[in-house]
């Protein structure tokens, strides 16, 4: 494991995906496709906190979640919340994430982030916003669909550099 | 155990974000925070358009430089007639013993990010507390109201635009001076008119402006047009919906309205 032979490098190498996540996060797009923007910020919460289940936790997801919440200036603990009960859900199945075939990970993750997005949209109503169902699955969808692209991508990564 | 701590942590935030001030200054910190951030993540678009400033035909250079000329002495001649009026205006103010509509001071602000959740609507501003803004600083881009100031940093403020779903703002019929309340619900080009009484006059088409009586907006600026009016006999109100003039996806340079009791 990287994280136990070289943590700086694991450790730098989950902080520049998480900030290449938050900057996806708020890239401007045109107003009508906003509700297609992906939850990147919570498929690398899952897959950093499946791969290092005993150093990456629920405070870590609950950091880049408040991280989150300051750069899309909404009401702020929606995205730590949601984060944090993802992170906690991982910690308690990741083997059991591991050992399915991609297909099934994947329908496992669009759950896990239908959760998130049922979260984000509690906090979020405290304000007085209230997301239509249509762009709640259209989200779901979309970010589940990703999953194998982030999963093998990254794995891909690691294998061609050696930070396995 | 760790997820008792954090979630409630979390919700904490979040009850103490939505239902109290105590967060305030926080709230402001973060708009600094956050503007570097935008401004990276805008730079794609930026090249795009110094690529296109940069290789620009002359042709075209002269072309769109002749419409401006034609432009600018239609407005000025507008300006001329304008310079009249105001000077009417005044005397007639002087003779009603009204006091006198004094001109408002603006700063001129670019667009630098949007609210990446699509049922938020607000932006953020390159002018914060050092240029002067306020909080409650109405904010207009080149053809009516667009929002207003919510949070403050140093450099950089948020706006908060009148479409949003949790904005309203009163508003007066320019043809007869009804007064209304426009609300936000979260749609780019629709705003709605509360409490429409089904008898009032009111037409398609009719231009709605800020009254000032929220003491939040200066009166008198172009709020947004009537495109639909449903009268049901049935329904204790009308259903009338406005199309706002400013043009809330497109302008990159706006204007921050400074009103004179504000100032000192």
């Amino acid at each position: 494991m990287l994280v136990e032979r070289q943590p700086s490098l694991f450790y730098s190498m989950v902080a520049i995906s998480i900030v290449l996540a938050l900057f996806i996060a708020i890239i401007p797009i045109a107003p009508g496709y906003r509700v297609l923007r992906p939850e990147l910020v919570c498929l690398l919460v899952i897959y950093w906190v499946i791969s290092a289940p005993q150093h990456l936790g629920v405070t870590f997801a609950f950091i880049v979640g408040f991280c989150q919440d300051l750069l899309e200036q909404v009401s702020w603990g929606g995205h730590a919340l949601a984060l944090a009960l993802v992170a906690y859900i991982c910690l308690n199945s990741y083997q059991r994430i591991k050992s399915y075939s991609l297909w099934h990970q994947t329908l496992w993750v669009s759950v896990l982030i239908g959760l998130h997005q049922v979260a984000v949209n509690w906090v979020q109503s405290l304000a007085g916003y209230h997301a239509p169902m249509p762009a709640l699955l259209a989200s779901i969808v979309i970010s589940s669909l990703l999953w194998p692209v982030v999963l093998i991508g990254l794995r891909r990564f690691r294998q061609r550099f050696r930070l396995i | 155990m760790r997820l008792f701590v954090w979630g409630g942590c979390a919700l904490l935030l979040a009850v103490l974000y939505n239902y109290t001030s105590l967060l305030e200054p926080l709230k402001n910190r973060a708009v600094d925070l956050a503007a570097p951030f935008y401004w990276v993540a805008r730079l794609p678009s930026k090249a795009e358009e110094w690529a296109d400033n940069r290789l620009m035909s002359r042709t075209r250079l002269i072309q769109e430089n002749n419409a401006f000329r034609t432009e600018n002495l239609i407005l000025n001649q507008k300006l001329q007639k304008n310079a009249a009026l105001e000077a009417e205006n005044f005397r007639l103010r002087q003779l009603l013993n009204a006091s006198e509509a004094i001109e408002d001071k603006v700063l001129i602000a670019e667009l630098i990010g949007v609210s990446p959740d699509p049922l938020v609507h607000k932006v953020l501003l390159n002018r914060g507390r050092a240029h002067g803004v306020y909080e409650g600083q109405a904010v207009l881009d080149a053809f009516g109201l667009m929002g207003q100031v919510v949070d403050v940093g140093e450099r950089y403020c948020l706006v908060l635009l009148i479409t949003d779903s949790t904005h309203a703002l009163p508003v007066q019929v320019n043809r007869n001076g009804v007064r209304l309340v426009a609300e936000g619900v979260g749609d780019l080009y629709r705003l709605k008119l509360r409490h429409v009484a089904n008898t009032l006059d009111i037409a398609v088409g009719d231009l709605l402006v800020s009254s000032g009586l929220g003491q939040r907006f200066p009166s008198g600026y172009p709020v947004a047009e009537v495109v639909a009016v449903e009268v049901d006999q049935g329904q204790p109100f009308a259903n009338v919906l406005a199309r706002p003039m400013a043009q809330m996806n497109r302008s990159r340079h706006v204007l921050l309205v400074f009103e004179r009791h504000k100032d000192s």
